[in-house]
Formats: structure tokens, sequence, C-alpha cells
């Protein structure tokens, strides 16, 4: 009964409903509010504005800063995403189909990089980084950024394959597929959801990053979280309220395309 | 004939390029805070310098002293030169984080000897001014006293959050202590003086957020850098400015132990150093010049913004002073301010 | 499938060896190199730790760090519980929305959330000016630069990850046990308590030790929402190395973080019998 809407009391409803509509404004208030402080025209962050404008919008576009972070962010991402998944997966299915001892230990491994403090990584990786002369490339932005989306890809794919039933892998080899044959052509497709959900958590990580990325910046090559971050600190003008809102449309068209894909996958 | 000379021009014109161009390639990396200050570096001594000398000039940033250490240590140095705090350029010098200036090619006979050490040379000077915003207070504030006048003065106070010269100082000020008598700082009396306004102190830590304090009304006075206050002046936020016992500060530019572009970063400092660079980038900070032939380049009207007109009511902070001993007042200043 | 042990162990390990590789040169070597200037930096010996803990400073850095967590971790619950209800109860209509803002949230700049907290929360912002007119506050109240901006704006960060999980854990549970339990006459409180509540256990714990494991270690919102004197542990690090130089003492405290948390970890596998790899035990 409190699983199921018909027969719950009314009252009990009504005050569910109530509470989680203000959360639920609660968790969309900063977004819209942002959107509408990039139309502001006060420097100074007064809201109400005295006046709505286009400026900022003008001044993100005028400085070519804020697009080519924005584009050095997408193909770190974009990199990070598909170098993570590839690690992950070889060795989530080592950890699911494997018999050996000390699984869990490994398991406990991969997802390290989740549970100590991105600070603390940030600072370890720079401090060797900057040894090699690799800080301000893309590689050094890449390979920090997998460590730290590793454990969402490795968590993502292990619980699909967990949940797919290796037998009907093992039908596909009786009636006479190669093992690879059978996992290429029957395990990856049913396990796809879990592979792209892992996936687009490791780009979303790496395009979110700060710490790490502020740390690996260099004035040729920055990422947009890093330009973000020296804007706030230095200027805090409203410039940022327009790469928040063009960021958050980004997401929104991520979204709706994730979920016309995910209907599309299950025709 | 007349082809000959015009031939002969163009290919020396064609040369010409061509040495400029091989120049081009030379660079240096110069690190700054971002923001306004460092664009109006860039302004001021980077695009003239780079027009001059043809040394590329590549803007790099925030500062970052962890940063800079750590490059030092492993002898990958990227950064050539570097806009940092005064106590800062002494400490670093103490640790051997920097290379020695050559006044060979910088000339230091007109700067103010309080900017320039062995290790570094003054890239601007400031004052702390107490600030305040003339929506929420009535009255005319004045000396650091009033900050600590919460019943005549109400409000939020705005103070810099860094464990650096300057709010250790303006307490003691306001306590009583005389200028002469400030050092060795006594740390007891000042924290016990701050104590009495710590649940009003809202602490920033960078030039943006400080204006974005006063500005929108969150803090009604506080401790502020000049420069960042004429800004919002200018803008036209009502903010009136005390300069009495205005504290003196400068940041520095050093060069970090071992950076690749030496001799380009020599060249650098002799030019932002020198009169006209520093008159041009005072024109468009309200930061005052360390150089003194440079006062007599700047227009009247902003002179009524420049600590080098309140010169009077100057107090100097002891940067060696705070080179010796800051690490030891940060762990007192830690330990205060978590009580 | 016809493959003798030996080989097939073989094959398991070439699976494993990227990912092996990949943690070992850049993320175990670089994090033992930077716990090992704890002990040798400026000397060798433990003297980093022992004025770690002599000063009261890291102390009190340590208590907020966990009280800063704690209080994140409870606020996210009680928020998150009846989010995650409501999408349950409907799975279509409102549900979907729900998820949906919830989705976007999280999916929205870090920064840009942080940055719009700070506006909306400071003393002349849009909240403070909202409860001023509708006369529940006289005087604004000040809610950034402080714990109360820190923990209002981590709560709202966190707030999905406990969702999620709950949200996947609820929709496992048969409405049929719970209606069985009201058939058997007892009331809607009883049954929230002693069977609602206790079969969303495994959701709660896993929501929670993410967020208080997330909060122990988070930077970005506490350096831009709160005060000086509200400082967690990763702002201390950060700010031993860059305004100090003290990589010793960053170290020293960066190993104690470290440890707490793998301990607290620790002791989350223990309790959660069930194996994260093992296959068929159900989701």
């Amino acid at each position: 009964m409190l699983l199921s809407q018909g027969s719950m009391g009314w009252k009990l409803k009504s005050s569910l409903y109530v509470i989680t509509g203000a959360i639920a404004a609660f968790l969309a208030l900063p977004i819209f509010f942002i959107v509408a402080l990039s139309f502001g025209s006060s420097r100074w962050l007064v809201f109400p504005p005295p006046k709505w404008t286009l400026k900022w919008y003008e001044k993100f576009f005028e400085n070519p800063q804020w697009i080519d972070s924005a584009m050095t962010s997408l193909q770190v991402a974009l990199l990070t995403s598909v170098i993570a998944t590839l690690i992950a997966l070889p060795a989530s299915f080592a950890l699911v189909r494997g018999k050996f001892k000390g699984r869990d230990y490994l398991y406990s491994l991969f997802t390290l990089p989740m549970i100590v403090p991105v600070v603390i990584i940030a600072v370890a990786v720079y401090g060797v980084f900057l040894n090699l002369g690799l800080t301000g490339t893309l590689f050094a932005f890449v390979v920090s950024h997998v460590i730290v989306a590793l454990p969402f890809a490795v968590i993502s794919i292990i619980n699909s394959l967990r949940l797919f039933d290796k037998s009907i892998e093992d039908a596909a080899v009786i009636c006479g597929a190669h093992r690879l044959q059978a996992i290429f052509k029957v395990t990856f497709p049913s396990i796809k959801p879990g592979i792209f959900a892992g996936a687009l958590f490791a780009f979303l990580v790496s395009w979110d990053e700060v710490v790490i990325s502020v740390m690996m910046a260099s004035p040729e090559l920055q990422t947009l979280p890093v330009k973000m971050w020296s804007t706030l600190r230095q200027d805090l003008t409203p410039v940022i309220a327009v790469a928040s809102t063009l960021l958050i449309f980004l997401s929104l068209i991520i979204m709706v395309m994730a979920g016309l894909a995910r209907r599309y996958s299950n025709r | 004939m007349m082809m000959n000379t015009i031939r002969g021009a163009i290919i020396a014109a064609a040369c010409c390029a061509g040495v400029t161009q091989g120049y081009a390639q030379e660079s240096v990396n110069f690190v700054s805070w971002g923001g306004s200050t460092q664009d109006a570096q860039k302004e001021a001594w980077a695009t003239p310098f780079t027009g001059k000398t043809g040394i590329k000039v590549i803007q790099d940033g925030p500062t970052d002293y962890g940063k800079l250490k750590a490059m030092v240590e492993s002898g990958n140095v990227q950064w050539d030169i570097v806009d940092v705090e005064v106590d800062f350029a002494y400490r670093a010098a103490k640790e051997g984080l920097l290379e020695p200036l050559d006044f060979s090619i910088i000339d230091k006979s007109n700067i103010d000897p309080r900017f320039v050490s062995d290790y570094g040379i003054g890239s601007f000077y400031f004052s702390f001014v107490l600030a305040y915003n003339m929506g929420k207070i009535s009255g005319q504030p004045a000396g650091w006293s009033a900050l600590f006048d919460t019943e005549t003065f109400p409000g939020k106070r705005a103070l810099y959050k860094w464990p650096s010269p300057g709010v250790i100082e303006l307490a003691l000020l306001a306590d009583g202590v005389s200028e002469s008598d400030l050092y060795p700082l006594d740390l007891d009396r000042a924290f016990k003086k701050l104590d009495t306004i710590k649940k009003d102190i809202i602490w920033w830590g960078g030039g943006a957020q400080s204006q974005q304090l006063l500005a929108s009304g969150e803090v009604s006075m506080g401790q502020f850098w000049n420069g960042r206050m004429f800004a919002l002046q200018e803008d036209g936020i009502p903010v009136g400015v005390s300069w009495e016992q205005n504290l003196v500060m400068s940041d520095f530019l050093v060069i970090p132990k071992g950076a690749k572009n030496k001799d380009a970063a020599m060249k650098f400092l002799a030019y932002s150093t020198s009169a006209q660079g520093q008159a041009d980038f005072a024109e468009l900070t309200a930061f005052s010049p360390i150089n003194k032939e440079s006062d007599s380049m700047i227009s009247e009207d902003l002179m009524a913004f420049m600590p080098t007109t309140y010169a009077d009511d100057q107090v100097s902070l002891d940067y060696k002073y705070w080179a010796e001993h800051g690490p030891d007042i940060a762990k007192s200043w830690n330990e205060w301010l978590l009580k | 499938m016809y493959m003798t042990l030996s080989r097939k162990k073989w094959r398991e390990g070439t699976l494993l060896i990227p990912i092996l590789l990949f943690l070992c040169v850049f993320f175990l070597i670089p994090l033992a190199g930077l716990l090992l200037r704890s002990l040798t930096e400026p000397s060798f010996g433990l003297q980093n730790f022992e004025q770690l803990l002599a000063t009261s400073t890291y102390v009190q850095v340590l208590s907020n760090t966990f009280l800063v967590a704690t209080l994140v971790t409870v606020i996210s619950l009680v928020l998150g519980f009846p989010l995650a209800w409501c999408i349950t109860l409907m799975p279509n209509g409102w549900g979907r929305w729900l998820l949906g803002v919830i989705l976007l949230s999280m999916w929205t700049s870090l920064l840009a959330r942080t940055y719009s907290w700070l506006v909306l929360l400071q003393t002349s912002g849009v909240i403070n000016k909202t409860l001023m007119a509708i006369g529940i506050i006289d005087e604004p109240i000040t809610m950034v630069h402080n714990l109360t901006g820190v923990i209002i704006g981590m709560s709202y960060i966190m707030i999905p990850f406990v969702v999620l999980p709950l949200q996947a854990c609820m929709s496992a549970i048969d409405p049929m046990v719970l209606q069985a339990a009201s058939i058997c006459g007892a009331p809607a409180r009883t049954v929230f308590f002693r069977i609602f509540l206790p079969l969303c256990k495994p959701g709660l714990f896993s929501g929670a030790l993410m967020v208080f494991v997330m909060s122990l270690g988070y930077y970005v919102t506490p350096a831009l929402l709160g005060g000086v004197e509200n400082m967690m542990l990763p702002e201390f690090i950060v700010q031993q190395i860059q305004t100090f130089l003290n990589w010793g003492l960053a170290s020293a405290s960066a190993a104690l973080l470290i440890i707490l948390t793998i301990v607290m970890f620790y002791f989350y596998l223990k309790v959660q019998t069930d194996s994260p790899v093992s296959t068929n035990t159900g989701a």
C-alpha cells in the first residue's frame, strides 16, 4: 500500500507530494536562476537586475578562450570516455567470469580512485607529470581524467554483466560459434546499455572535472571548468552564467538524445 | 639605377622582416593573478614589449606558489616571470626558488628602494584601505578603529583571508599601537582585538570576491585593495574610501630558478619597471608605480585615487619580518581562526 | 568452454593487464610517491604527523570535515527519500519529470551550480529578499561564506547520489509484501517503519556511504561557499601546498584522510555481505 498510489491514504499521499514538490523546486532553483542571471545587466550580480541584456553573451562569444576551452573539454571527455571503457570492459569480464581468489579486492582496487579524495589524486599526479614535463598536454588531461572516470565505467559494466545470463552465450558456443564470436554477437549487444552508461558517466566525470584539470592546465591548453574556475576566482563576471546556461542546454540536449536512443533501442 | 635602389630597399625590408620573425620565435611565460590586473599587465607591458623586441609574451596563471615550488624542484620550469606577493618573494628567495636579477639589464636607479631586492622587483604597489558602502553606512569612517566600531557603523566586515601582511597590523593600529612599535608583532593582542568583531567578519580570498561583497552590500565596510575600489567607483557604485593609515603592500615580479627564458625575462622586467611601463599600468588600474619617474606621467584625475598621493598617511608593512616569521604567524593564525 | 583451467586463468590475466598497468603507473605509484613525502620532508621521520596532531588546527579541521560530511549525509538522505519514493510510485507521469530534474541537476556543471548558490544565498540575494518580503525574517540572514552555505551547496549536489540507488532499491521491492502487511491489519505507520524502511536499507546504506565518502574529500564547494573558520581537510591540504609550500605536512594530512576513508570503506564491505562481482545475486 505504500508502493501503489491507489491504496495510499490521501493525507499521506498529499503530504508526500507537497514535500517532494518542494524538494524538486530546491533542485531546479539554481538551474533556472543561473539562466536568468545570464541575462541580467548587473556586473555585481544584483538580482533582480536593473535591466535585461545580451551583452554577456556577446562577451562570451567575443573571447576565443571560452570556445577553445570548450572544444578542449569535448576532446578530452570523448577520449577519456573511449579509453576508460576500453580498459574497463576486459577487466569487468575477468572479474565477473573469473573464478580466481581476490576478485573482491581487485574490485576495491579498481574503484579506489573514486574513494581517494580527488585533491590528493590531483596533487600526486601533478607532481609526477611535472617531473616528466607532461603538464599542459592533452595526454596529461586524458590520463588523469581516465583515473577518476575508470571506477564509474567498471561499476556500470560489471553491474550489467552480472545480470546477463551467461548460458545464452554458452548456447551460442554450443551451436558452433567461436567464444569471441559469441561474446561480440550475443553478449555485447545485451549489455550495451551498461557499456553505454559507463561511457556516458566517464564522459560526464571528465567534462565536469575541476580540481585535477586546474593542475594540468597551461595557458595554451585548458578545459572549460578550468576557465570557469579561474574566472570565478578572479573576475566573477556574469559571463560565467552565460557559460553555465549554455552548458545546461547542452546537458538537456544530451539527455533528450539519450532518452530517444533508449526508446529506439528498446523497440 | 632607380629600380636597383627600390629592389635593394625591398630586399633590405624582407631581410628585416625575416630577422624580426626570427625574434618572434623567442617567448616568455608571464604568470599573474588573472582578472583585470593581468589584463592591464598585458596591455601596459606585454603588448608594447613584444612590439619593441619581438619577444612573444604568453600569459599564464593564476599564480600558484605550490606549482612554482614544484616546478623548481622538478627542474622543469615552465614559468619565466611570476607576479607574487612581496612577502612570498622574500621567502622564496630564502628557500632558493628564485634567480637573482641582472641589474645590468634592469635599471633600478629610479626604483623606490622599498620595492626592489636581489631576487625580485616591484610589479606595482598598492594600499589596503578602509572602504565602505555608502548605502549601508552613514557618516565617514576613518582609520582602522572605525572597522572595529560596529555600534556606530553596523554591518559585516570584509577582511583579507590569507595570513599575510595586513590584518594583524590593522588590528594593532586600531588597538592604539603606534606605527613605530608595530614590529615585532604582538599576535595575542591582535587576535584579542580581532575577537571583538570575529563573528562579523567575512573573509575574502580574491579581488573579485572583495568587490562583489562590498558592491552587493553583503558587507558594509572592510579592508580592500585600493585599485579594486577604484574600479567600483568607476562603475558608479557608491563606495567611500578612507586613506587614513593606508597599509602599503606590493607585488613583486620574480624569475623562478631554472626558468627557460631567463634572458628574455630580464628584458621583460626592464620594460615593465621602466617609467613608461609603470605609468601605463597605473593609468589602467590605479595601483601605484614603483618607478619614481612615473608619477609625473600620470593624469591628475587619477592621482586622487593613488596611494602615492597619500604618502603622509602611509604605514609601510615590514615584508622582511613577514618573510621570516610568516610560517609561524600562519600557524597561530590558523589556530585562532578555527578556534 | 572446454579450455583447461590454466589456460583460462591465463586469459583472465591478460584481460586484467591493461587496467592493472594503467592504475599502477598513473595512480598507485604517484600516490605512493606523495604519501612517502610525509615521511621524508623536510627530513626523514614522523615529525609531520607529530606536528599535525600537536596543533589544535588539524584536529579542528578534521572535526569540521566530519561534521560537514555527517550533516550533508543526513540531509541528503532525508530529502532524497521522498523523492525516490515518489519516483517509484509514479514511474511514468510525474515520476519521469522528477527523474529528469534530478538528472539535469546532476549533469549541470558543478561550478555553475555552486556559482548559482553563491548569488542566491548572499545577504542581498533572492532568497533573503523573498523571505523578508513574506515576513518570515526581518533581517537578512547570512547563508553563505559559512557552514550554512557549505551544507546547502553540498547537500544539493549529493541528493542525486542518494536518490538513484535508493530508487533502484525501492523499485525492486515487491508491493505485495507491503500489501500483505496492511491486509493483516498493520497501520500505515507500522508498515512504513517495520517493513518499508528495512527493505530500503541497502539503498539507503550505499547512498549514505557514497555521499559521506565523497563529502570527506570535497574541495570545490567548500572553497567557494564556505568561510575560513569552517575549513575542511581538502582545503587544508591545498593551503599547505599552495600558500606554505609545506608538502610534508600536506602529504601527512592526505595520508590520514586516505586511511580514514579506506577504514570506513572496509567496514562497509564487511557489513555488506553481497559480493560486488559474483553473478546472479540480483541487482
